[in-house]
């Protein structure tokens, strides 16, 4: 048995953000469990491996289809959603970071359906450019948007590339407005980070030039700040009383020993997947159906993103259209509105992986030259995309299944019994992505919802203002317990069409280092 | 203090440890290392943990093989990948593991006895390129897996997609886009 201040349980962005904050508060013996190991980055080889067979080094920390089960209407296949490893799932991330829009705080006072947030979005919007500066966003702020801001982004954003040309004209054409997606690529050297230098093998970048959930954890390495102890899975939060945990049971899965960490203080950042399963097999005398699971809340509600595309082609292709960059940059967010929300909001991009050709390939099965330069002027085909906001409801729950995963983890069940967004929702907004795509003078060939990988999960531990209603309070601790937080996309009580990772940072961050003239900072250990 | 181990290949981090859980942590291993060896090709990929340097002469056919591509697909006036950097690349390639040392000369082999067999160099050279070369030998799977396939990929990236009028692909360090003229192709108000 051990002694610690403060026991981080998963070493994704949001524990390394927790370890940040902690840290700088003077926090000492602060402990972070990873599930899965460590995943080199920033390696010369390694990226070699990348550019030569497509294989990134964290292809095999992911989800398997034995490690879950999937029911209802909306059967979930969350393979390639989530990466067990430090750093956590924005090892793969893109890097998008938009904001929220104000009325996704107030979901179910506009709609009827979903839940409010406790708070508005004046209230997190301080949180958000802190927020954005942390991710390292590049951005460009437009005259009269409606996610207002007070400060401008860290950074400006890579210009839009030609391929954007003829979905420009597209939304102009019909009326609509297009802008530079937000995104965690340093236009400028910051953090200690280098510029970015176009290399743009993004899903490994070899410099480190995205926003990383490992960077934080090699600034608190590197200083000592931190003790990080991969292949560890979390068990149990053990409790001494219903109000006070005692610390963390784990499993060291390559000792196969159980281990337990005595701690002043909890933060559980595992995801909205797995902090809610950690909570439900948290049974004790005083919390008999699993900590903070008196109401039945820790695991109901989980909710994200659904994501659809449009695909078109074009018969020839003169201009000679190829995605040089393999980062988002096109969106528009003009059916991400007040007047979408009850049929499900929509944040349309143009998809950075289409057109691509690649001549190696054709090379390589014996194309030769005439044929290669025919292909590069001949039929092409784009991509369209876009997330949409949902709903969360009180039959969706993800829980624990029977047996265990190759990490030692519980294996996931996930229940959707009421769809996450409405069909009509989804049918017009492929219905738009094929107008633009008709207007931009491509065919469609094909268009519908990608299976969910529950990327975005979130609301299965949510925050708000009563313990009937909700898991944690505007602290982010659990009702009643004073020494357990959650620091997730689980705290979200609703989503909107945006992606959640910016948003979450700012939660976070609103509750553990409030800006000067705000209270003082929660962490509380007596 | 324990930190959390060193950085090194992600390969090496799933460990065999309690009897309980070795086998899912060999499980895991033999996960990634699958994911690896087969992700250019059907043929495994031969002695992986051996590693070492190819020789001087070894990497001058190497380098003579690479050039083939530019010269039968015209894209020569547009590489920049150097011979120096090529060396540098292929020591990366079997001076770590997973090694391609062993994939590198039963290619070499291959090509040699190709030589012999077709009367010059050029001509096996020309022959490891050709997928439907009629009668594949030792090593042929290999060769075109590991080596023909991953070398076109370095050559049209080594700044050889300019001659299909392109500014940039991935894995071209382009510079920063901050700078003028952008790396990439832009919309002519892109900012």
């Amino acid at each position: 048995m051990a002694t610690e201040g403060a026991v981080i349980v998963g070493a994704g962005l949001m524990g390394g953000l927790v370890a940040e904050i902690l840290s700088r508060q003077g926090v000492a013996n602060i402990t972070v469990l990873e599930v899965g190991p460590c995943i080199e980055m920033r390696n010369r080889r390694t990226w070699l491996d990348v550019v030569t067979t497509g294989t990134v080094p964290y292809s095999k920390l992911y989800d398997d289809l034995s490690d879950f089960d999937a029911t209802g209407v909306e059967p979930w296949n969350i393979v390639g959603g989530r990466l067990f490893g430090r750093g956590g799932s924005t090892v793969h991330w893109g890097g998008w970071a938009p904001r929220f829009f104000p009325e996704d705080f107030e979901q179910f006072s506009r709609t009827g359906s979903g839940a409010d947030w406790p708070y508005s979005y004046d209230d997190l919007e301080p949180y958000y450019g802190l927020a954005e500066a942390w991710l390292q966003v590049a951005g460009h702020a437009r005259a009269g948007q409606r996610d207002w801001r007070s400060s401008p982004y860290p950074m400006s954003p890579p210009p839009l590339p030609v391929t954007a040309a003829p979905v420009v004209a597209a939304l102009e054409g019909l009326g609509l407005t297009y802008e530079h997606m937000p995104v965690a690529r340093n236009s400028e050297p910051i953090n200690g980070q280098p510029q970015c230098r176009t290399i743009t093998t993004c899903q490994y970048c070899p410099i480190g030039a995205r926003f990383t959930g490992d960077q934080p954890f090699d600034r608190l390495q590197s200083s000592g700040a931190v003790r990080l102890l991969t292949n560890k899975v979390a068990t149990k939060v053990e409790m001494a009383s219903r109000s006070r945990a005692a610390g963390i049971s784990y499993l060291d899965t390559l000792t196969g020993a159980t281990e337990f960490l005595e701690a002043d203080q909890v933060f559980l950042c595992a995801g909205a997947l797995e902090v809610p399963k950690l909570l439900l097999a948290s049974r004790s005398r005083w919390w008999p159906e699993g900590l903070g699971n008196d109401h039945g809340l820790i695991g109901a509600n989980l909710v994200a993103n659904p994501y659809l595309y449009c695909r078109g082609t074009s018969a020839s292709n003169p201009m000679r259209w190829q995605q040089e960059v393999s980062f988002p940059t096109l969106c528009t967010r003009d059916f991400d509105s007040p007047e979408e929300q009850s049929k499900g909001k929509f944040l349309m991009n143009m998809s950075s992986a289409s057109p691509v050709l690649k001549p190696a390939n054709m090379m390589f099965i014996g194309q030769q030259a005439p044929a290669v330069e025919a292909a590069v002027t001949g039929e092409v085909r784009y991509e369209l995309q876009g997330g949409m906001s949902a709903f969360p409801s009180r039959r969706n729950r993800v829980s624990i299944a029977p047996g265990s995963t190759r990490f030692g983890l519980p294996r996931t069940r996930i229940e959707i019994l009421d769809p996450l967004t409405p069909a009509e929702g989804i049918q017009r907004n492929i219905e738009r992505m094929r107008t633009v795509m008709n207007r931009m003078g491509f065919s469609t060939s094909e268009a519908g919802a990608y299976p969910q990988r529950g990327d975005h999960a979130a609301a299965t531990c949510g925050m708000g203002g009563s313990p009937e209603t909700s898991a944690v309070d505007q602290d982010l601790r659990i009702w009643e317990v004073q020494n357990v937080s959650i620091a997730s996309n689980a705290v979200l009580p609703a989503i909107g069409a945006a992606n959640l990772t910016l948003t979450t940072v700012a939660v976070v961050m609103k509750t553990l280092s409030p800006v000067q003239g705000s209270p003082a900072p929660t962490l509380r250990s007596s | 203090m324990i930190f959390g181990p060193a950085p090194e290949k992600v390969l090496n981090y799933v460990q065999t440890g309690d009897p309980k859980f070795a086998s899912q942590s060999r499980s895991l291993r033999e996960h990634m290392r699958a994911a690896f060896f087969l992700a250019a090709g059907t043929a495994p990929l031969p002695d992986p943990e051996k590693t070492g340097t190819l020789a001087a002469r070894e990497k001058d056919i190497l380098w003579r093989i690479t050039s083939f591509i530019g010269q039968n697909w015209l894209l020569a006036d547009h590489s920049c990948l150097s011979r120096s950097e090529l060396d540098e690349i292929l020591d990366e390639k079997t001076g770590h593991v997973p090694s391609y040392l062993a994939a590198y000369r039963r290619t070499l082999e291959l090509h040699t006895r190709l030589a012999s067999q077709l009367g010059s160099e050029a001509a096996a050279t020309a022959y490891l390129f050709n997928p439907k070369a009629s009668e594949p030998q030792e090593g042929w799977d290999i060769a075109r897996s590991w080596v023909v396939r991953e070398l076109l990929i370095l050559y049209v990236t080594w700044g050889s997609f300019r001659r299909f009028g392109w500014s940039l692909v991935p894995g071209f360090e382009g510079g920063p886009y901050t700078q003028q003229p952008c790396p990439y192709r832009t919309l002519p108000n892109g900012n």
